[in-house]
């Protein structure tokens, strides 16, 4: 019967696959190399179980590592159950199924009102995500606790000193650097499910202050509030308290299994402590975020560790057969990962061998060149003009199918490259080789704001290190703003009208201030428009607009309506609301773009000649719409007359988001845009495949990380020895990078002065073919449009919206700004989640009136 | 009281689910809505309540996918269409609603063609997968029309109910499986066309002309004043221009320093009364 299915979409699965579609009984341990078709198989297997063994989609619990993956599932099982109710006639839903990234199961865990039977949803934890956890940190409050509760009798400065030293050198007494590093810590101790109360018992003296730091979090955030990891510890606990909740999924997958964490494992194992069903999916060789807590342990100790907590040996099957790569890139990554000591002292290796990878291909063609080992500057040259041909040949069908990986893009051979690659008139979108906001179109944004808002004078005491280069970039930005205002009278009038009311908006506040200094009243006291209204109407000089706000009928409804619901509006609220100005920063940001300069990006669009300027604009909109989420969102007297709005804009957002630089705020799941080559590090390959992939430098820092040691004491014996990890992780992070090669794999071989690659580069580097020596014309020409996956299109979000306009489907579906005043998608999503809540609310409440059972949905 | 304020277990229900789902949501996506707007879904929520009270009683299966797969676009692209819909039965009769909440259902109501094409599609899907009938298929069209926006405005739940009650948001069409083949060929030229890029805006005549057919409002008053995205667009200041002969220039600047009528400008100060930031700026300090 599946096999119909199979031929409808053209899939033969080979043997293993097969196995591993069929076998749905009982723990399974899927070890899948690169491009062994790992998503196709988690696919298949799914709509077996759903299709031919009825198991409900409601009690199949599968978890992603991004959420672009768990979009790509999604979509696939669409298609596929679609195809699937044709042969049997019978309908699929698949909205009571969990899928998503963990964090996202564990918030719908929390949610799940089949697992938390006598309490109201409203009790789920409001979560932090990063950014939110930083500023949580960052607070001021936070540190002189910090430092009265541990008795330190210094500044803060250097008890932050203090708690840097802990931490990767140079010590500093940087809030921002105490921050991230706390961050990670905190994460990782979350994630072991550590008790700040076991922990302080057992630390050891030196670092029991630290560790006060911990506690102190955890008691801040309260109950009701969890960060990202915190929120994994909570929906284990809401697993913990009952046995049923072992008996809620028949099903548990976990793809890239390798990059779990210790409490997620637990999470996974109690879930499945039911029905015994797990299914782990993974490569240990692309494991890589240790950085973020991941134990890869977990996957190369999953037979022992699995029939520990379950009772049962799982079933190992190896899908190793690579579709992706030509044969001799399989090859060099195979070999490379050979060539470093992988041993255990007490026999055995810390990695799964013998994992059969074999190329499905049988092109023995060149696909693994290397340059001339060379200076940097002459080893660019020779790429970029490998580039060029490769584009020029139509090897590859647009520049975006070529990828520079690299272990970071803090690193000057990456603007070598760039500026190598400009030179055959080839440019690049490298989104984080600098910090996101020293791109062109952030800056002029920000610069932009600046002339309107003012900005934050420098601050003298603080001006070196990053304060300094933020006020610098700053700087910049007001600089190449007033040059686009010279040359653009319109821009330069739209500016000068918004800055005047900025100003009338801070007089009326404080002729409003004065009223209530002069009358003797309270900001806080409650407004009672008989005694209050004609004396602020009579505030000298006030514009028409703040007369208009405190005399008219507008203020006299809400009013009524606050003193209905019984929490009467105060003075300050009433002089907030008079002087607000009618316009946001993302209603700038959006006049912006009426402007010359800006229309241009984005008409280069339009037809796809160059994405990118249009991309980073999206961003930077849905940076400004998160300045407004977290931030007081609208622009008050108050806000300018006390520079909190740009204390608060500035100093507090922009800075933090300007240190945290590459990667920290969001996923890599930006769209490569047409018309470039992109430049990722590593972490952002993850995943992906390129019919070109160039290595633009095969060197890496080995150091064992601090907070790997901080948290070594606490963790129970087994794990890879400390010293041993940088080079492991090295390991992982080039296989990772090789393997995403489809036709050609590109590595560039310095030397001289201070050059030098990782040693186990050595071997294959000889080994390569010289790039001088490669037949261009001998490679295989990539697709046009890579990986034809199937997609998804919405009758309504998609189509209508496309037929409506264009343009506005462009803007908002296609790059995803966030809208000012729009309706978009997340709109229409929060009223149909709601209404799909009310309605299963009453079909619940309709069945239990007429005695059915009730069904074992997500209600 | 405001109209706003919950009145019985489920309003509170829904308010707060629908805090949950503003949370989950800004989670999963890394987005937000302005509070401006967030107030809006709010009250949309509501009056589906408030006046859908009997109907979502009804409702059988709710938020249901609809999926056609392995279609196939006139440039050969491979393709799934999908489309999300409630059921309600009602003792004797199937009837499926499709819920719009960029829709209202008085200027929907002067043109239902699109509906009509877009629910006997999805009759026909359901149809292949159910081997049923629909009894009836209807459009609800959840954004407040004209009067009802207008007593919300005034805030007097004297005028509120009344025009709560008075409110049509449903709208039906007929059950007719001859469109469907036009309209699986449009859908796969739209996603040709989205795929190859090509998203330049409407033309002038059409930000000129009624937004539908025998309409009344022009499309750029219709879509383009609700669109963020208009000051960019090439079209839209085309139309600005041409609009005002002679004063052109003049008239692109204050298109572009209107930031809306009396009422929403209202509206977005009273969100600031309401709004709590997560952060304290004041604790945020200044040092690096």
């Amino acid at each position: 019967m599946i096999d119909t299915l199979f031929s409808r979409v053209g899939f033969s699965p080979n043997p293993s696959q097969r196995a591993a579609i069929g076998h749905l009984d009982g723990p399974l341990f899927l070890v899948a190399g690169p491009g062994s078709g790992k998503t196709r198989v988690l696919l298949w297997r799914v709509v077996n179980m759903i299709v031919f063994h009825g198991i409900p989609p409601e009690s199949i619990f599968l978890s992603t590592f991004t959420e672009k993956a768990a979009k790509q599932l999604q979509d696939g099982l669409i298609s596929l159950l679609g195809l699937a109710s044709e042969e049997t006639g019978q309908p699929y839903d698949l909205s009571g199924m969990y899928v998503g990234t963990v964090h996202a199961l564990c918030n719908r865990l929390l949610q799940d009102r089949s697992l938390i039977v006598d309490r109201e949803r409203s009790t789920a934890p409001v979560v932090l995500d990063e950014l939110d956890q930083y500023f949580t940190l960052a607070q001021g409050s936070f540190w002189s606790a910090a430092k009265s509760l541990n008795a330190f009798e210094g500044e803060l400065p250097s008890f932050r000193e203090m708690v840097n030293a802990n931490f990767e050198p140079p010590a500093s007494a940087s809030r921002h650097k105490a921050v991230m590093n706390l961050q990670s810590l905190f994460n990782r101790l979350s994630e072991e499910d550590l008790d700040p109360k076991d922990i302080l018992a057992s630390a050891p003296d030196e670092s029991v202050a630290l560790f006060r730091l911990y506690e102190l979090y955890r008691d801040r955030l309260g109950k009701n509030r969890v960060d990202l990891s915190l929120l994994q510890r909570a929906a284990y606990r809401v697993l913990l308290a009952n046995e049923n909740t072992m008996q809620r999924f028949k099903h548990v997958i976990v793809d890239e299994y390798q990059d779990t964490n210790a409490i997620q494992e637990r999470i996974f194992f109690r879930l499945a402590g039911g029905s015994k069903n797990v299914c782990v999916v993974g490569d240990d060789d692309q494991a890589l975020y240790r950085f973020r807590g991941a134990t890869v342990e977990n996957f190369v100790m999953f037979p022992e560790r699995c029939a520990k907590a379950l009772g049962a040996e799982p079933t190992r099957i190896e899908l190793g057969i690579n579709y992706r790569s030509r044969r001799g890139i399989v090859k060099a990554y195979t070999s490379f990962v050979g060539q470093h000591d992988w041993r255990r002292p007490e026999g055995g290796q810390f990695r799964l061998h013998d994992k059969g990878v074999s190329a499905h291909s049988q092109d023995d063609g060149v696909s693994v060149v290397c340059t001339a080992p060379s200076k940097p500057v002459e080893l660019v040259e020779e790429i970029a003009s490998l580039c060029r041909r490769l584009v020029d040949e139509k090897v590859v069908g647009d520049p975006n199918q070529i990828a520079f990986l690299f272990p970071t893009l803090k690193s000057t051979i990456v603007e070598k490259f760039e500026e190598a690659l400009g030179r055959v008139g080839l440019r690049v979108y490298a989104p984080r080789a600098k910090r996101f906001l020293e791109a062109d179109e952030p800056t002029l944004v920000v610069g932009l704001l600046t002339c309107v808002l003012g900005k934050l004078p420098r601050n003298d005491a603080y001006d070196r290190g990053e304060y300094s280069e933020f006020h610098s970039w700053l700087d910049r930005a007001t600089t190449a703003a007033n040059e686009l205002i010279d040359s653009d009278q319109e821009l330069r009038a739209f500016v000068k009208e918004r800055s005047s009311e900025l100003a009338s908006i801070k007089r009326d506040y404080s002729a409003l201030k004065s009223v209530l200094e002069t009358c003797g009243w309270n900001e806080d006291d409650f407004y009672d428009p008989n005694i209050h209204k004609r004396p602020l109407l009579a505030a000298a000089g006030i514009s028409a607009d703040a007369r208009r706000a405190i005399g008219g009928a507008g203020l006299e409804k809400l009013y009524r309506e606050r003193l209905a619901d019984e929490s009467p509006l105060i003075l300050k609220n009433i002089i907030n609301r008079a002087t607000t100005a009618d316009w946001g920063l993302l209603d700038l940001f959006y006049r912006f773009l009426g402007f010359q300069r800006f229309r241009e990006m984005i008409d280069l669009a339009d037809g796809g000649i160059d994405e990118a300027p249009v991309c980073n604009l999206a961003l930077t909109s849905q940076l400004l719409a998160r300045y407004v989420d977290t931030f007081p969102p609208l622009i008050t007297g108050q806000g300018l007359a006390t520079e909190m709005l740009q204390r608060g804009f500035y100093q507090a957002f922009l800075f933090a988001l300007f240190r945290m630089g590459e990667g920290e705020y969001e996923d890599a799941e930006d769209p490569f845009p047409r018309g470039r080559i992109p430049f990722l590090t590593i972490h952002q390959s993850k995943g992906l495949e390129f019919p070109v992939v160039v290595l633009g430098s095969a060197r890496t820092q080995r150091r064992t990380r601090k907070v790997e040691e901080l948290v070594r004491p606490f963790l129970p014996p087994g794990g890879e020895p400390l010293d041993r990890m940088p080079g492991f992780d090295a390991m992982r992070m080039f296989y990772v990078a090789l393997s995403r090669a489809q036709n050609l794999l590109v590595l560039a071989h310095p030397k001289g002065q201070g050059q030098k690659v990782d040693a186990e580069f050595h071997e294959l580097m000889a080994e390569a073919t010289p790039i001088a020596e490669l037949d261009v014309s001998s490679i295989p020409k990539a697709r046009q449009e890579p990986d034809a996956a199937v997609r998804r299109f919405s009758y309504t979000s998609d189509f209508l919206a496309y037929q409506r306009c264009p343009r506005q489907y462009m803007i908002f579906e296609r790059y995803g700004f966030a809208a000012s005043r729009t309706q978009t998608m997340f709109f229409g999503s929060l009223v149909h989640a709601t209404l799909e809540d009310l309605h299963h609310r009453m079909i619940t409440a309709r069945k239990a009136k007429k005695g059915e059972p009730q069904a074992g949905g997500a209600q | 009281m405001s109209w706003e304020t919950p009145r019985n277990d489920d309003e509170r229900f829904l308010m707060d689910a629908f805090e949950a789902n503003f949370e989950r949501l800004r989670a999963e996506t890394g987005r937000a809505l302005s509070p401006f707007v967030k107030e809006t879904a709010r009250q949309q929520v509501l009056l589906y309540y408030r006046r859908l009270f009997e109907l979502a009683e009804q409702v059988e299966e709710t938020e249901v996918r609809l999926v056609l797969p392995e279609q196939t676009s006139p440039a050969g692209r491979q393709f799934t269409l999908e489309g999300v819909v409630d059921i309600v039965e009602d003792g004797s009769s199937t009837v499926m609603y499709d819920l719009k909440t960029y829709l209202d259902s008085d200027s929907a109501r002067d043109h239902v063609d699109p509906h009509y094409r877009q629910l006997n599609v999805y009759a026909h899907i359901w149809k292949g997968l159910r081997g049923r009938q629909l009894d009836k298929i209807a459009v609800i069209a959840t954004r407040p029309s004209r009067p009802l926006y207008r007593a919300l405005r005034s805030g007097d739940p004297e005028k509120i109910q009344p025009a709560i009650e008075a409110w049509n948001p449903v709208l039906e069409v007929e059950v007719d499986g001859e469109v469907v083949a036009d309209v699986m060929e449009s859908f796969g030229r739209v996603v040709d066309l989205i795929e190859e890029r090509k998203f330049s805006p409407p033309s002038l005549e059409v930000l000129k002309a009624p937004s539908r057919p025998e309409g009344k409002v022009p499309f750029a008053q219709d879509v383009c004043l609700n669109c963020d995205g208009r000051f960019g667009c090439a079209s839209y200041r085309q139309l600005v221009r041409a609009q005002s002969p002679g004063r052109a220039d003049q008239a692109l600047r204050e298109a572009s320093s209107d930031f809306g009528g009396d009422t929403e400008k209202q509206d977005w100060r009273d969100s600031g009364v309401t709004a709590t930031a997560r952060i304290n700026v004041e604790d945020e300090g200044t040092t690096p």
